[in-house]
């Protein structure tokens, strides 16, 4: 049965979720940036941006994840403790990401389950129902439709809702699409809901018509093939600052650190989000840094991007989301290079093969 | 579900020290039904991530073969913060340890082959784990050759086991230290790797060549094993990139699309030679 739902009664959503146990997380303003916050009340809810500017990543890979906590018994005895799933990955809604922002986690699920399970990632996702809602616009830094997604794509949603045409300036009405049976059984648990299907928006489909490929995924594959020693790469990452910032923002970046934090006699070990735009990341205790360079650090994230990952598990590990643009201190397209990328196969496939 | 992060616990059965910076560990599992899953998965060249808790974890190669299967050793120099700290440990301290992981040094495959090791200062560790196997399993192969150099003598490690290996008649073994690194009883060469390499010469029919040592070691042996004759195929080494998982997964070792910790850390020099310089 076709299902909608009212911007009216997202309050009723939001008192039934906490009252079948879930917590709800929303985009909402904090401070100058947005980001996935809890939401109690509807008002909180900040659903105008086209996107948040951090991604709701942190509630599947957290920015700071206890993994294990130790304690000193006697004199040289030490008692390990992993944190239960009920302490870090409670029932949670992701409530009105977008598509781009849903597909994250299931496109970094392959490396989490690759060869060896990785807990946090997996009870957290379990855990984790997402409600995306479909773009009725797009900016100059969206590239979704060119990384095989869409503004209303379902890769990695358990519910879709898409904007209806019957909207005023405060309130909407949405369709709703269960795509999981997590999804599902969400929804028949809470209230809010209705039936009905309600008339999609034509915004939708002006987005993704207008919203074209920039760049063949398959091609830049291509050109990194052999790409690696092309010089392209000193020129076209002059300007980055190594800040990290597009990687933090990013919704499938998924680098990590392991460190301790605590004394010899007790404390927490912890996976905290690490960024490949940083000289330490890789600097071997000797001195001897394999990727001394900015230049180097840029052609692993691009490379791991569309080169490795992809050869590793047939998904690119990007979703055009754009956040890597939008927030880079000195306006490094992510969009913008791999256009280039296209251009440079396109243009001189000899040379490349080359060198 | 398993927490893949989560190490078992071992205790400093013996401590050495092989060099004023240098330790080795003798460890072993508290739990047993551990100690046995890690014998039943262990090959020799894996490593693992071993730490002082409170500090951190680093990633060693297992220096211990897996025909002694009652502890696992390490051997560490005293560099950063987590080494210092397991330096400063004491026998029947207790450390964590995740493991084994990565490939192996395919041993198996050498049956019947003669057996060139040649290591460089704090680089015998991982090849003393394959050296000790194929003692172990003395009469699968056929000659063993060690070349060895340190800068100088109290940078020579095992420096037990070199006289031992040096006492037996079935193993060839030549040490050496860096010029200006001998001491006045030294009876040892003196010169480096590369050098006393191609005095000593070996034969590079039926041979396999396993190298390990500091970058400038490695670039200078092998054009002298290009000399001998042996083919890329025929050497095989093991690299150690940074890593924090040792599982996939923290995205820090990997060069080009190569993971060390997955598809290495034991690498064939022909595939060593098709990856990019990012090691």
């Amino acid at each position: 049965m076709a299902l909608s739902i009212h911007s009216d009664d997202f309050q009723t959503l939001l008192d039934s979720l906490r009252e079948a146990g879930y917590r709800c997380v929303g985009p909402a303003r904090d401070g100058t940036i947005t980001k996935f916050k809890p939401i109690e009340q509807a008002g909180d809810l900040f659903l105008d941006e086209i996107l948040t500017t951090v991604s709701p990543k942190e509630f599947f890979l957290a920015e700071h994840e206890a993994i294990l906590s130790y304690r000193m018994k006697g004199k040289s005895d030490i008692e390990l403790t992993t944190p239960s799933k009920e302490e870090y990955a409670p029932p949670t809604l992701v409530f009105g990401c977008r598509p781009c922002d849903a597909a994250g986690p299931d496109i970094v699920k392959s490396v989490m389950t690759w060869d060896y399970d990785d807990r946090f990632f997996l009870d957290r996702a379990d855990s984790t129902v997402i409600a995306a809602i479909a773009c009725v616009e797009a900016d100059e830094a969206c590239f979704c439709t060119s990384v095989e997604l869409a503004p209303d794509s379902q890769t990695g949603a358990d519910i879709l809702l898409i904007p209806s045409s019957n909207s005023t300036g405060d309130t909407q009405e949405y369709s709703v699409t269960a795509i999981t049976e997590k999804g599902r059984k969400l929804i028949d648990s809470t209230k809010g809901w209705k039936d009905g299907n309600p008339e999609r928006a034509s915004a939708i489909d002006e987005v993704k018509s207008n919203l074209k490929p920039s760049f063949d995924p398959a091609k830049v594959r291509e050109w990194l093939d052999n790409g690696f020693d092309h010089e392209w790469w000193n020129t076209a990452t002059l300007s980055c600052i190594g800040c990290g910032t597009c990687t933090y923002t990013c919704p499938t970046c998924h680098c990590f650190d392991i460190v301790d934090e605590g004394g010899q006699s007790e404390g927490v070990r912890v996976k905290n989000w690490d960024s490949c735009m940083m000289s330490l990341f890789t600097l071997h205790t000797s001195g001897h840094n394999p990727r001394p360079l900015k230049s180097n650090r840029f052609r692993q994230r691009i490379m791991h991007k569309f080169k490795y990952y992809p050869d590793l598990f047939e998904r690119i590990l990007c979703t055009g989301c754009g956040r890597c643009q939008r927030h880079c201190p000195v306006d490094m397209a992510l969009k913008g290079l791999l256009e280039q990328i296209g251009r440079l196969a396109a243009e001189t496939p000899d040379q490349v093969a080359a060198g | 579900m398993e927490n893949i992060y989560c190490p078992s616990l071992l205790k400093i059965q013996d401590l050495t020290w092989e060099t004023p910076d240098t330790t080795s560990f003798r460890l072993t599992f508290n739990d047993n039904s551990e100690r046995e899953e890690f014998f039943s998965l262990y090959k020799v060249g894996q490593f693992g991530e071993f730490s002082a808790f409170g500090h951190g974890e680093s990633t060693f190669c297992v220096a211990s073969p897996p025909t002694r299967k009652d502890y696992i050793e390490c051997t560490f120099r005293a560099v950063g913060r987590n080494t210092k700290a397991l330096q400063a440990l004491n026998e029947g301290d207790t450390i964590g340890f995740r493991g084994p992981y990565g490939n192996s040094f395919p041993i198996d495959d050498w049956k019947g082959k003669n057996i060139l090791f040649i290591a460089g200062g704090i680089a015998l560790p991982p090849l003393r784990a394959v050296i000790l196997n194929v003692l172990d399993r003395r009469s699968e192969f056929a000659d063993v050759t060690i070349v060895y150099g340190a800068r100088t003598v109290s940078d020579l490690v095992y420096k037990m086991e070199l006289q031992e290996w040096e006492a037996r008649n079935d193993v060839n073994i030549v040490t050496t230290v860096d010029p200006g690194g001998e001491t006045e009883d030294w009876t040892g060469k003196i010169g480096f790797v590369p050098t006393v390499l191609d005095e000593v010469a070996p034969s590079n029919e039926n041979t396999i060549a396993l190298i390990c040592g500091p970058p400038i070691m490695i670039k200078f042996t092998f054009p002298v094993l290009d000399k001998l004759g042996f083919s890329k195929n025929q050497i095989f080494t093991t690299l150690e990139n940074r890593m924090k998982c040792g599982l996939g997964k923290c995205g820090r070792c990997n060069v080009g699309g190569t993971y060390v910790c997955k598809d290495g850390p034991v690498f064939r020099a022909d595939v060593l030679a098709e990856l990019p310089a990012e090691y």
